[in-house]
Order: structure tokens, then sequence, then C-alpha cells
């Protein structure tokens, strides 16, 4: 596994104080693990989920994920408040964990406050140390540049915001703050990228998408459906049904965010559902006695080579012989 | 990389580590789509010191679809005779099928299949064992279980 998929996440075990901890786990969505992003109330229950990821569930199983009430997708109602809460508290967590070594005196106040073992201090102490760093990095999803104290919020937004320079010309922290904060009110700036006016349109925040009884639909009145949002008509009923069972569940999530966003942009994330969920699956061997009398020849002809290349480098390299038996027998295995 | 399964898997990943369940070990975590994990029954129970090997395996629709989850034989885990699990290593749990919710994690399915075994009464297998294990699909995903014990 890449060490690097790992040091993206955040999760609540940055903060090393038990109260903060708790705090960010209850802004996170119980299915994804992430914040919350476009809250949505169970009003039979009263249980919070983001809305996509309610809605992809819902169809597999009417009720809440949590609690096991029985609930429809029509009984999900947008959580304002919440969402305001959450934004909030995403723009604190950057605070807390980038508070720099010269203000240390006011946070050890707040350990007193909270919890008074000298380990949390230390944890705590030394943290914001480490982060403090003004070290730009290339974001490995977008490859954009961000501040190395960011690039955890930077991801956990979906790569929106947080940018170290969006424009070459500024150059300055205080300034990228002040432009991260304009930025953040004038949010039409972003969508400028999406050049076809119909994409840039940003849909009503009534205006949800019914749902559709795809059997008694023709191939052609399925394609006229997607096609008059623009999106793939390629591939055959099951990948076109697919496809417009993704599109309703993501557009009507987006119309659950405070600030919707726009068509171009829920299309490419669409296109990038697609393109995770169709990758192809890794074959099953059904019938290993089969597999194995097939693929003899070559598991034999690999066995010899890896023996070869294993006697070789034996002759080459004394202390590294006994990894490479173990190795080569695990090769051949695979193939 | 980023896909919804993989970051989520993550999360888990990291929260296990700060779990410290007792008795739940992680034997391997090399990649987001298959983890083994090592569990024990802690306490008093007919499996004492002995520890079992799980396989959880997880497709890119985790934690939408269940993981798929089975006790495996490796030579030096072996599979435990229990009334709810096959010798094929199939468990017949309700929350690895039809009671599958996103909410819960690997964590969560291990300390389930924990006190399945802590409360075992008899070591024994399924009554339908031998008719089951000869026809049985290879992912017990693809078995339609029937639950009808919910004393153990």
């Amino acid at each position: 596994m890449d060490p690097h998929e790992l040091a993206d996440v955040t999760d609540p075990s940055d903060f090393p104080l038990e109260v903060l901890k708790k705090l960010d786990s209850t802004f996170r969505c119980t299915i994804c693990k992430e914040f919350f992003e476009a809250p949505v109330l169970l009003t039979q229950c009263g249980h919070t989920f983001c809305s996509l990821c309610i809605r992809n569930q819902l169809p597999n199983k009417p009720e809440c994920p949590l609690c096991k009430k029985a609930t429809k997708e029509t009984h999900l109602v947008r959580n304002v408040m919440f969402g305001e809460a959450i934004d909030t508290w995403c723009k604190a967590r950057e605070d807390i964990e980038s508070i720099p070594s010269t203000s240390k005196r006011k946070l050890d106040d707040v350990i007193c406050i909270y919890n008074s073992t000298s380990e949390a201090e230390e944890d705590i102490s030394s943290k914001p140390k480490k982060r403090k760093t003004k070290e730009e990095v290339s974001c490995p999803i977008c490859f954009r540049h961000v501040l190395m104290s960011s690039i955890n919020s930077h991801i956990d937004n979906g790569c929106k915001g947080y940018l170290a320079r969006e424009d070459p010309k500024l150059g300055g922290s205080d300034k990228l703050k002040s432009k991260a904060a304009w930025n953040s009110i004038f949010k039409q700036d972003k969508r400028k990228i999406y050049n076809s006016p119909q994409d840039s349109e940003i849909p009503d925040h009534d205006s949800k998408l019914p749902k559709v009884s795809y059997g008694t639909l023709t191939l052609s009145g399925l394609k006229t459906l997607l096609s008059d949002f623009g999106l793939s008509t390629t591939g055959d009923k099951d990948a076109l049904i697919a496809r417009h069972e993704r599109w309703i569940a993501i557009y009507n999530a987006n119309l659950d965010r405070a600030h919707p966003k726009s068509l171009g942009e829920l299309k490419t994330r669409l296109e990038e559902v697609e393109e995770t969920v169709n990758r192809p699956a890794p074959k099953r061997i059904s019938d290993e006695k089969d597999w194995t009398k097939k693929n003899q020849d070559q598991f034999k002809s690999l066995i010899e080579q890896a023996g070869n290349g294993a006697k070789r480098k034996r002759g080459d390299d004394e202390s590294n012989n006994q990894n490479i038996p173990e190795s080569s027998s695990e090769r051949s295995e695979r193939t | 990389m980023s896909s919804i399964s993989s970051k989520r898997l993550a999360k888990e990943l990291k929260e296990f580590h700060s779990l410290n369940l007792v008795g739940v070990t992680l034997l391997k975590a090399d990649d987001f789509k298959q983890w083994l994990v090592g569990i024990e029954v802690m306490g008093e129970s007919l499996f004492q010191n002995e520890v079992f090997a799980l396989r959880f395996t997880f497709d890119s629709q985790y934690p939408i679809s269940s993981p798929e989850v089975v006790f495996i034989d490796d030579g030096v885990h072996h599979i435990p005779p229990h009334p709810h699990v096959y010798s094929n290593g199939h468990i017949c749990a309700s929350i690895l099928g039809q009671e599958w919710s996103p909410v819960l994690s690997v964590a969560s399915v291990c300390i389930t299949l924990q006190s399945m075994l802590a409360s075992c009464k008899a070591k024994e297998r399924p009554p339908d064992n031998d008719r089951y294990v000869r026809n049985a699909p290879l992912s017990p995903k693809n078995t339609r279980f029937h639950y009808d014990d919910d004393t153990v």
C-alpha cells in the first residue's frame, strides 16, 4: 500500500484531546466517515447522513442505516444549520491544527481545562511545530499546489479551496488567505471553468428529479432522458439505467448543498464515479484444479526461471538469499 | 485511488489502530481489497486460547455493499467448529448479508463475530453443513442464508 494514501486522510484521531476527537467525529457521516457533504435529516428518526451516501444506500434498503427505522427518499430534508456548523468546524479545525508554537500559552490553558495529563500537552505542542511549515506540496489528486499545513483539509474538501496559489501573481500568505476568503464569497469564479452555457447552469433547490420506472422505457426513451442533460449514451440498456440512476442520486444530492454546484461539475463527478465502478473486477478462478492443469506449463517455467534467478542472485549476494526463495514461490502462485 | 471505498477503508485502518480492540489483530492489510484479521475469544468460552483468521474482501461499492467475510484455514489458523460456521469458512450471520448496514465497519463485524464465538454452546457444524459445502458458491455473498436462530 502506498503510504501516501494514509497520510492524506484526516480523521478524529488527529486531535490529542478526547473532547475534540468526539466533536470531530460528530461532524462526520457514519457511512463515508468524511465530513458531511450536503447533510440531510431522516425525518422519521432524526439521524443525519451525507445526501449522496444515503441516496446510494436507500435503493438497497429503505431504512435508516443507524437505527433501521423505515424511511424513503421523500423523507429526506436538508439539514441547513448542521451544514453551517460543519463548515464552521472545518474552518476552526484548520486553525486549531495550525496554532503556531508562539501561542502555545493559550493552548496550554485549554489543555488545563480539559485534560491535565502531561501526555496530551506534549502531543499538542509537538504537532503544530511539525505542521507550521509553509512548504508547498502538490496535491496527489488534483496536482495543484497546496500548503503542507492544509493539504488534509484540501483533500477532505474534495480538492476545493486551500490552494497555495491560484494566481501566480499572488504570493504572500496573508494575500493567500484574503484571496481564499474572497473566493468563498464569489464562488462563481470557479464555475467559469465550464464554458458551455448549459454546464454552467446551477440547478434550483426545489427542482428534484423524479424517479423513473425504467421497465416502461424503450432504449431510445432512455437515451433521450440522458441526452437531455448532455450525458453519454454509450453502453447497453443496463449501463444506461445505471448511469441515469447515478445521475439522479448525484443531481438530487447536489440540491441539498448550501451552494449547489453547476451541472458541469456534476457531470465530472458522474464520470469519476463510473470510472471507479466500471474498473474491471479482478478475475476469479472458478475451478482451481482446472486452472492449475491449464497453466501447469506456465507455472513450471516460471518456477524454473525464478529458481534460476534465485541461484544467480544467491551467488551474487549471500546476505540477501533468505527472502528470494519465498518471493519466487509467491510469484508462481499468483500467476 | 481516491474512490469512496479506499478513502473509507483508510479511515477504518487508522481507527482500527487507535481502537486497540482486545483479541482482534490485523494480520494483513496491504491494500484496500483484502484484509486478514485474527480474532480470539477472550474470557471463558469453548474457544479459549484459539485464534481464528477472518478474510475481508471489499469491492468498489463498499461500504454500501457488504464486505465478503469468511474464516480461513491457512495451516496456522483453522475454521472454528460452530453451528453458524460452515466447514468451508462461510459464516451464516445476518449482519454480513441482509442486515448489513453501511454504518458497520470491519471493527464492528469483528466484535460481532467474537461474541458469536463466545456464546457458542457446542462445538459443532451447522446441521446442513455437507449439503451446503457441496453446492456452496465461491463467495458467501451469493448465498441466500435463512437466519433462523437469534440466540447465538
